[in-house]
């Protein structure tokens, strides 16, 4: 491949997708790994700053989950939200774990998908999550605040339904909704 | 809870979001990672929360050298080259597991000084973490050190592991580059896959996207179509409105100059059947009066004035005037033959009084019978009476007295 004849130059890793550089991760590239985590860092930073809010815990979070891809580079296949995207999903259950100071455990974190899902060209991306932020506007207030509440705040469902006087039932069916509504963008 | 536990879409969407207490989250945990739906169906949603979090995280700049930090981290926590997946990725995951390629590679560390493997930094050797642990059989080599069974004994072990170390690094050199080629042609071969699978998404993607712009153009076509009709139909419509329009004012104004045309005709007719008709009259008329005046003048006529018997007849004049046309016809009957160089004159007595007016000279016949036709009076004028004088001949301009007859 003619794109690896100097893997090492910077300028060349500029414009080469995620999974490219994944790829040269692969091989013990540490520059590839220094282009993803300054794609990718500063996502990943803010999704477990804001489930920890603790700037120092949510770094941790950052440096683990990006050790993660030097270690096994090839578990991260994102589809729908980029491998930023995945990568936040990652930090964001990794920062949830560190809340509720259990081990990670995660069987998916270090799963390859089985798909050959791959990462999105760059517009085609960006349309998606127009499409998202145009949806996620429209949802009912209540359906919205669930998802935010589920997806931030790092609560139990049992927890949620307390925390808005719920019953159960309403909190999960609303999550799901939510999700659903978000899932039509991708499978339309 | 058990293994065998049907999960619903509910149990899915709260383990992908990790919304669940322990130990509900590891049991369900155990669940999905034993079914492969299942698991698939938690890839999806969190491929969605991934989209979610892409959307609404605004990322913000991480403390000051973090990324020094984790490159720190690498350079002390080498990279082990990964054996290469196969193909199959499913099939590939335990190899993905750090832990797995190093279980040989222990027992190589073994043999080898303690500084030549461990000094170990990133590239294509597949080498040792540090940090790996040992196994039970180094621990036993290094016991052997410590006790000293004697020299002969260790220098046969030397040349044991002299040979056994030659033998092992150049296998072991055989192994790395064949695991370094088949890791360089199996992520050539990743690479390769991706890239076609993205270009088989891309293809897919602007195949729909063709489809539905051809769907959408397609339907514009129709309606376009449909309103080019349509405005046909309503363009061709007003031309023969039109059409009929001008053809009925053609006709109308055809009509018009048609009955216009039968008018004047009719007015001709009329007046030519009124011509026609005052000819007709006046020579019925003509006929009629040439009729009468004939028999009156003939001179082969016989006439005859009926008188009382044996009494002389006495002379008798009878004069007919049309005023308006100005016709006098005069018939005289028993009149005296006039002296010699002498004639009878007819006058014209005017109704308003004026000077009577000379109406023509005559002689009477053997019989004493005599007839005046005069037309040349100059106007129209009204008669109270006629009068008969003797004149010279040639007429005089005034009556000579006495009358010979007069009537009114």
């Amino acid at each position: 491949m003619a794109s690896e004849s100097n893997p090492h130059d910077p300028a060349n890793l500029q414009a080469v997708s995620d999974t490219d550089l994944l790829t040269r991760v692969t091989r013990g590239d540490e520059t590839a790994l220094t282009h993803l985590f300054e794609r990718h860092s500063r996502l990943v930073y803010a999704m477990a700053l804001r489930v920890l809010s603790d700037p120092a815990a949510a770094e941790d979070v950052v440096q683990e989950v990006f050790m993660q891809i030097w270690r096994s580079p090839m578990s991260y296949v994102a589809e729908r939200g980029g491998l930023g995207g995945w990568l936040a999903v990652v930090a964001r259950n990794r920062a949830i774990d560190a809340l509720r100071r259990r081990r990670p455990s995660d069987p998916l974190d270090g799963l390859p998908l089985a798909s050959s899902f791959d990462l999105a060209g760059q517009s085609e991306h960006n349309l998606l999550l127009e499409k998202a932020r145009a949806v996620i506007l429209t949802l009912p207030p209540a359906e919205r605040s669930a998802l935010e509440l589920a997806f931030f705040e790092g609560l139990t469902h049992t927890e949620i339904a307390a925390k808005l006087q719920q019953p159960l039932g309403t909190v999960k069916s609303r999550i799901r909704t939510a999700l659903g509504r978000l899932e039509e963008v991708f499978n339309p | 809870m058990n293994a065998n536990r049907q999960l619903d879409e509910d149990d899915l969407v709260l383990y992908a979001m990790r919304l669940l207490a322990e130990p509900e989250h590891a049991e369900i945990a155990a669940v999905v990672a034993a079914d492969p739906a299942a698991r698939q169906r938690v890839l999806e949603l969190r491929s969605t929360l991934a989209a979610y979090a892409d959307a609404v995280v605004e990322p913000q700049p991480l403390p000051a050298g973090s990324l020094d930090r984790l490159l720190a981290r690498i350079q002390s926590e080498p990279k082990a080259l990964e054996v290469p997946a196969p193909l199959d990725l499913q099939a590939s995951q335990a190899s993905l597991d750090v832990q797995a390629p190093l279980t040989a590679q222990a027992a190589l560390d073994l043999t080898t000084p303690s500084t030549s493997v461990q000094a170990s930094k990133p590239g294509p050797a597949l080498v040792a973490p540090r940090s790996r642990p040992s196994s039970s059989l180094g621990v036993a080599t290094g016991a052997g050190w410590a006790t000293g069974l004697g020299w002969a004994i260790a220098a046969l072990l030397a040349v044991g592991v002299g040979l056994s170390l030659k033998q092992s690094a150049s296998l072991r050199d055989a192994v790395t580059s064949r695991e370094t080629k088949l890791a360089a042609l199996s992520s050539d071969a990743e690479t390769l896959r991706r890239e076609r699978d993205a270009l088989r998404s891309n293809i897919s993607s602007q195949e729909q996207k063709l489809a539905t712009s051809s769907t959408e153009l397609a339907a514009t076509q129709n309606q376009a179509a449909a309103l080019k009709n349509e405005a046909e139909n309503a363009r061709s419509s007003a031309a023969n409105l039109k059409a009929d329009l001008s053809g009925e004012k053609a006709r109308a104004s055809a009509e018009q100059a048609r009955a216009a045309a039968a008018e004047q005709e009719r007015n001709r007719l009329a007046g030519t059947l009124a011509a026609q008709a005052d000819q007709l009259a006046a020579l019925q008329s003509s006929t009629s009066n040439a009729e009468v005046l004939a028999t009156l003048t003939d001179p082969t006529a016989l006439r005859v004035v009926l008188t009382k018997p044996k009494s002389k007849p006495a002379p008798v004049g009878r004069a007919a005037y049309i005023a308006s046309k100005g016709s006098l016809v005069f018939l005289g009957s028993n009149l005296e033959q006039p002296k010699a160089n002498k004639v009878y004159e007819l006058w014209l007595l005017p109704a308003d009084g004026s000077s009577p007016i000379a109406a023509g000279t005559f002689l009477p016949d053997a019989q004493g019978n005599a007839h005046l036709v005069y037309n040349r009076f100059p106007r129209a004028v009204a008669a109270k009476g006629f009068a008969i004088t003797f004149e010279n001949p040639g007429g005089a301009n005034t009556p000579s007295l006495p009358l010979i007859l007069a009537g009114s």
